[in-house]
């Protein structure tokens, strides 16, 4: 099966939790493989975030206790085929289906 | 090598360094600011022991190699007591009073930075290095614990890890410059570390004790 080729910049799907900044959201990728666990959970600032509507999320989202499906920005290292590994924000690499992958055509932190 | 205030000024200028909102350079440093006082969070360790205790384990213990601290953070971390609710606690060593956050010896608070700082996603030039600031480390405040380096690539406001280990009871405000960040130049942009490239972690075990938030 050929790799579809995303380039560089992706987003990955994933729950998206308020955390303890304003600034800060935690995010959840259940399908993630990393070492020989399934399942990721991190933290990374919130311009790394994106609404799968392609919109960003305001400070007062998701509400406290809350969570939303969102994009975390990501780069991609392998790709796969099926699953692709990607570096993301908090430094980690993490494995996931190519159904969670979306292309990513700006760097959301340049300049804020 | 270091940059220094020139290029330091340039480098922001041109994009390949992001300070956000601009602030002081020094001559070989940037100055950064604490956050809004109510950003300030402290570890919930009252929630923390009654999370242990039902689950049969040691009040406080925390098992380093298997806690989650973003699972961790959105469970424990909260802004810190008021001065009268600090006075009811047992021990309290960080609490509010109005516009300050007041870290009695020995008090451990996280506090984030007024500014983001780091580099673009896009072949990063330089790594920065979080750093105290001279004359107020010598009253005990240290202003980050261990882990100074903002990875080339990484932009955001730094969690500041504060505590007090000097004897006074030290006062902070919003817009204390707290801290400062060097720059350096990197070879090169970074290949993928060997962490993200799976191999440094492959094969690890776990050392048993607390798992939170699970």
């Amino acid at each position: 099966m050929d790799a579809i080729d995303f380039g560089k910049f992706v987003f990955v799907k994933c729950t998206v939790y308020r955390g303890a900044f304003s600034d800060e959201r935690v995010f959840e990728v259940p399908e993630a493989e990393i070492d020989d666990q399934t399942g990721y959970t991190g933290v990374a600032p919130l311009h790394y975030f994106q609404k799968q509507d392609a919109n960003p999320f305001s400070a007062s989202e998701p509400a406290p206790g809350q969570n939303l499906p969102g994009m975390l920005a990501a780069r991609m290292i392998s790709n796969g085929g099926d699953k692709a590994r990607v570096a993301i924000p908090d430094g980690e690499g993490i494995t996931v289906p190519l159904a969670l992958l979306a292309k990513r055509t700006h760097a959301p932190h340049v300049s804020l | 090598m270091y940059l220094s205030d020139r290029d330091l000024e340039l480098a922001i200028d041109d994009g390949r360094l992001i300070v956000d909102p601009p602030t002081k350079i020094g001559p070989t440093s940037i100055d950064l600011h604490l956050d809004l006082v109510q950003e300030a969070r402290v570890w919930d360790t009252e929630k923390l022991s009654r999370h242990n205790r039902e689950h049969g384990l040691s009040d406080l213990e925390l098992s380093i190699a298997r806690c989650n601290y973003g699972k961790m953070s959105e469970l424990y971390l909260k802004q810190p007591p008021t001065e009268q609710d600090a006075s009811k606690e047992l021990d309290c060593k960080v609490f509010r009073r109005d516009d300050a956050i007041i870290v009695k010896p020995y008090g451990f608070v996280l506090w984030q930075t007024k500014e983001c700082v780091g580099t673009p996603e896009e072949s990063p030039e330089f790594i920065c290095f979080i750093d105290g600031k001279s004359t107020r480390a010598r009253t005990g405040l240290v202003v980050h614990l261990t882990a100074p380096t903002i990875h080339a690539g990484w932009s955001g406001k730094v969690t500041l890890e504060i505590a007090n280990l000097g004897p006074l009871h030290l006062v902070l405000k919003e817009n204390d410059v707290i801290a400062q960040i060097t720059v350096a130049k990197i070879t090169s942009p970074p290949l993928e570390s060997m962490k993200q490239a799976g191999s440094v972690t492959q094969g690890q075990t776990n050392v048993g004790g607390a798992t939170l938030a699970s």
